[in-house]
């Protein structure tokens, strides 16, 4: 249980920095944070560290969603679709990882 | 409850929407495909912060910091974003050190906010007292120099 207050206390601590970087993100850093948490083997990630992944995931959902558009341009579409996605999946090796993504 | 569990690791779909309308403009998204970029989203981040997670427990770490970040992208692929990474963290630790100056200061005078708003209330406090005993002292030598030449006039007419 000591050990359980001390990794609460240090996460007190580094989050205490947070503020100054929550506004810089347009991802909430709370609930990216959250999803890291949810891998048991992780302890803790420093508040930088989640600030880094968030932005991180912004560029590459920028990226993405940009690549899949050119795709909707391609077949004169005004709406972003799917199969849009899917493509752009296909189309990039470094996308691979999100071959199976199934949707809720 | 599980469902507030499950939208508390996930990220909110509405942000994701207003991110995606500023990222393509003016394009409209189908309903699916925004259910997807969701679901990109955090599979992108278990992704990146299980990589992250790897990299620091093979340097006997327990705590992610951002090197461990930086070197997971490279390994993933991404080692194109690793640039403006890096400056947005040198961005953020400036400002990070701005603010421990202010709170320095703050600290190393050993008295809380309110008693310093305190302390600071009463200094203003006697600097008022002061002023109004010295505009007093100024109003009744302003007097008396009055005074003073009136007599000599009038003494002086006399004569």
């Amino acid at each position: 249980m000591a050990g359980k207050e001390q990794v609460q206390e240090q996460e007190n601590q580094l989050s205490e920095n947070t503020s100054s970087a929550i506004r810089l993100t347009k991802l909430p850093q709370t609930r990216v944070r959250n999803i890291i948490k949810l891998d048991r083997d992780v302890t803790l990630a420093s508040s930088e560290a989640v600030y880094l992944i968030t932005k991180t995931t912004e560029l590459f959902v920028e990226y993405f969603a940009k690549e899949a558009h050119k795709r909707t341009v391609v077949y004169k579409r005004k709406t972003l679709q799917r199969k849009d996605l899917d493509e752009a999946v296909k189309g990039t090796d470094r996308f691979a990882f999100l071959e199976d993504i199934p949707l809720d | 409850m599980a469902d507030s569990d499950e939208e508390s690791a996930n990220l909110p779909r509405s942000t994701i929407q207003k991110f995606i309308k500023e990222v393509v403009p003016g394009v409209r998204v189908s309903n699916d495909a925004k259910d997807l970029i969701s679901n990109i989203c955090n599979e992108f981040v278990h992704v990146v912060s299980s990589e992250s997670n790897s990299i620091c427990s093979q340097k006997n770490k327990k705590t992610i910091f951002p090197e461990h970040v930086i070197e997971a992208l490279k390994n993933l692929g991404f080692e194109n974003y690793v640039g403006e990474l890096k400056k947005v963290l040198g961005d953020l630790k400036t400002e990070k050190e701005e603010r421990k100056k202010c709170s320095k200061k703050l600290e190393k005078s050993g008295f809380s906010l309110t008693e310093l708003e305190q302390q600071q209330k009463e200094l203003f406090e006697k600097a008022r007292e002061q002023q109004a005993k010295e505009a007093e002292r100024e109003w009744k030598q302003f007097i008396e120099e009055q005074n003073a030449a009136r007599c000599t006039e009038s003494s002086k007419s006399v004569s």
